[in-house]
């Protein structure tokens, strides 16, 4: 499922690069697979990465989801935890807190790569 | 006697973080005059024009309009603010009204008018600049040159004492250029007081009772546009004026 | 195992039944998250940051967490709490339809309020300059200017919440209520045809959505057809 959000995510980066910037690599002679390694990937992926953060973010906590299938989760530990020590409130709050950290991790490294994919335009007015 | 001046600026400074926009200017407006401001780009031109009306906030110095004094107090910046009106580059006319909404809005919020009575100012002024017609169009349906008129109608609804220009035509296609300059033309010669930020040296020569030159922020020479341009005492001035007339 | 398309046909029917609690489900969190939301909204855009702080900590809470947690959290947990159990409003928080919707509600202000936030910040800001400079107060500005134009850009962005949200209901079941996945569930417990009875299940949320996203669709356009 996210193959199929994160390809619409791709083809809408694709299709943004400046057309300007390809046809001056052309002009200046470079073959089509040198356009497309050298210049449309990583202009791609630079356009796409504020949306794939966000892809990588529901990911992650979809995986909260499964629990309701029956597949072993964090989820269901708590539940279990809950039941044990009668104090759910508490577990799955706890548990709120896991997913926070875990998704603010995420959300941080994706800044970073952001800044990384973007140095050239720092310091630009 | 002379009457006090309509716009008194003393001693104003401004700061962007740690870039100086504005140095030490000093300048008085008297009323029914037209003044035209030239400049480099980043010369603070557009700055001035903007703390006049309050936009951008002065550090120091004194800015006064209309008898009052501009401080960041929201309130007196308001008052200050409908007795002067105010055209942009980009017209800034709001997308989601028709022209006449445009007019009219300002009208009965601040003046209080009733819709009638706001409705027919919108119809008078949109007269006087020539475009009656496109009352009921939205802004994106017409020209930019159609666009900007409509920006001066909508100022000139709230009866400004001076009215602001910031390069009006700077935005515009060179054909439309001219309409715009005639309506401004037209309001000149019934004396509205007004400051106009332009390179439109034309308009300049033929308007203007004043040319003010700025430069990296400071005022660097004023005076009557027939001594400014065929003899203008700075050196500054002498090389914007060979660059913007070589055109 | 087989799978047999008449079973999927005749369990239509019966997941219509549950359509009734999905759609309540989905329009009373909906509007009320969207009421909360422009209520935060507001609070968040104010400078003074006593203001926005918390605003911006309810909203990084919300969507940082999973919505089936939240729900947990609300109804299984709450009942742990000595404040709500003898509180006046245990009768309502002890119903699993109103822990649902509570959580729902909270979730759906928490990323709708991002969303106003982001159609307000989308606003050209010359507009607002020259509402100022017409005399216009901020308050008249924000009313007749910037809100309208927030609103508009806001619609992309808003259908996605409320397809979002559609999804989300289907969480109600994971706490005894009989929304579509409910009896769909409860479906599949006694006739063993997992494929089939959660196929036509998502079909009804796939008809749904297409309803939701041809409708704001039909909006954008009447609005738009000329004031872009």
């Amino acid at each position: 499922m996210i193959g199929a959000y994160a390809t619409e995510t791709f083809r809408g980066a694709f299709l943004g690069i400046d057309k300007g910037q390809v046809e001056a690599a052309k002009a200046l002679g470079l073959t089509r697979g040198q356009v497309f390694w050298r210049l449309r990937l990583p202009l791609m992926w630079r356009l796409a990465l504020p949306g794939f953060g966000n892809h990588l973010l529901s990911l992650l906590k979809d995986t909260a989801l499964i629990s309701v299938i029956g597949v072993e989760g964090i989820l269901f530990t708590a539940q279990q935890a809950s039941s044990v020590n009668h104090k759910p409130f508490t577990m799955y709050l706890t548990v709120a807190f896991l997913f926070l950290i875990l998704s603010t991790i995420v959300v941080l490294v994706m800044k970073r790569l952001e800044k990384f994919a973007y140095r050239h335009l720092e310091g630009a007015r | 006697m002379k009457n006090p001046p309509v716009i008194s600026l003393k001693n104003v400074n401004k700061h962007f973080g740690s870039f100086q926009a504005l140095r030490n200017i000093s300048l008085d407006v008297q009323e029914g005059q037209r003044i035209v401001v030239c400049g480099p780009s980043g010369s603070g031109k557009s700055t001035m024009i903007r703390c006049i009306n309050g936009l951008e906030h002065h550090d120091e110095g004194t800015i006064m309009v209309n008898g009052h004094m501009m401080t960041s107090d929201e309130k007196i910046a308001n008052l200050i603010r409908r007795e002067v009106g105010m055209v942009f580059q980009s017209f800034n006319l709001f997308p989601h009204l028709k022209v006449i909404d445009n007019l009219m809005m300002a009208q009965r919020l601040v003046r209080r008018k009733s819709k009638e009575e706001a409705h027919e100012t919108g119809i008078k002024y949109l007269e006087r600049v020539g475009i009656r017609a496109q009352a009921d169009k939205f802004p994106n349906q017409l020209s930019g040159g159609q666009q900007q008129r409509v920006a001066i109608a909508r100022a000139l609804c709230m009866n400004p004492k001076v009215m602001l220009f910031d390069e009006p035509t700077s935005a515009l296609d060179p054909e439309m250029i001219s309409e715009v300059l005639e309506v401004m033309t037209e309001l000149a010669e019934d004396g509205m007081t007004m400051i106009c930020v332009t390179h439109e040296m034309g308009f300049a020569r033929s308007v203007a009772d004043m040319v003010v030159f700025m430069d990296q922020g400071e005022i660097v020479e004023m005076g009557e546009p027939e001594t400014f341009f065929s003899n203008p005492s700075h050196e500054r001035t002498r090389k914007f004026l060979d660059q913007i007339i070589s055109h | 195992m087989t799978f047999e398309i008449a079973l999927l046909i005749e369990s239509l029917p019966l997941l219509l039944d549950g359509l009734v609690l999905t759609l309540k489900l989905w329009v009373l969190a909906l509007s009320c998250g969207t009421i909360l939301a422009v209520g935060l909204v507001l609070l968040r855009m104010s400078p003074k940051s006593y203001l926005s702080w918390p605003v911006m900590a309810y909203v990084y809470f919300f969507r940082g967490t999973p919505i089936l947690v939240q729900l947990f959290v609300v109804y299984y947990g709450f009942p742990q709490l000595e404040i709500i159990r003898s509180g006046p409003l245990w009768v309502f928080f002890r119903e699993p339809f109103f822990c649902a919707w509570f959580a729902l509600t909270l979730n759906i202000a928490a990323y709708t309020s991002e969303i106003f936030r982001g159609g307000i910040l989308g606003v050209n800001k010359g507009l607002v300059e020259a509402s100022r400079a017409l005399g216009m107060t901020y308050a008249q500005t924000f009313r007749k200017v910037v809100a309208p134009i927030a609103f508009k850009l806001s619609l992309p962005a808003y259908s996605n919440e409320m397809v979002s949200v559609l999804k989300a209901t289907a969480l109600a079941s994971t706490v005894t209520l009989l929304d579509v996945t409910g009896v769909a569930r409860k479906i599949v417990a006694e006739t063993f045809a997992p494929y089939e009875i959660f196929l036509s299940a998502a079909l009804i949320y796939l008809v749904l959505t297409w309803f939701i996203q041809n409708g704001v669709r039909l909006l954008e356009r009447r609005i738009s057809r000329y004031a872009n």
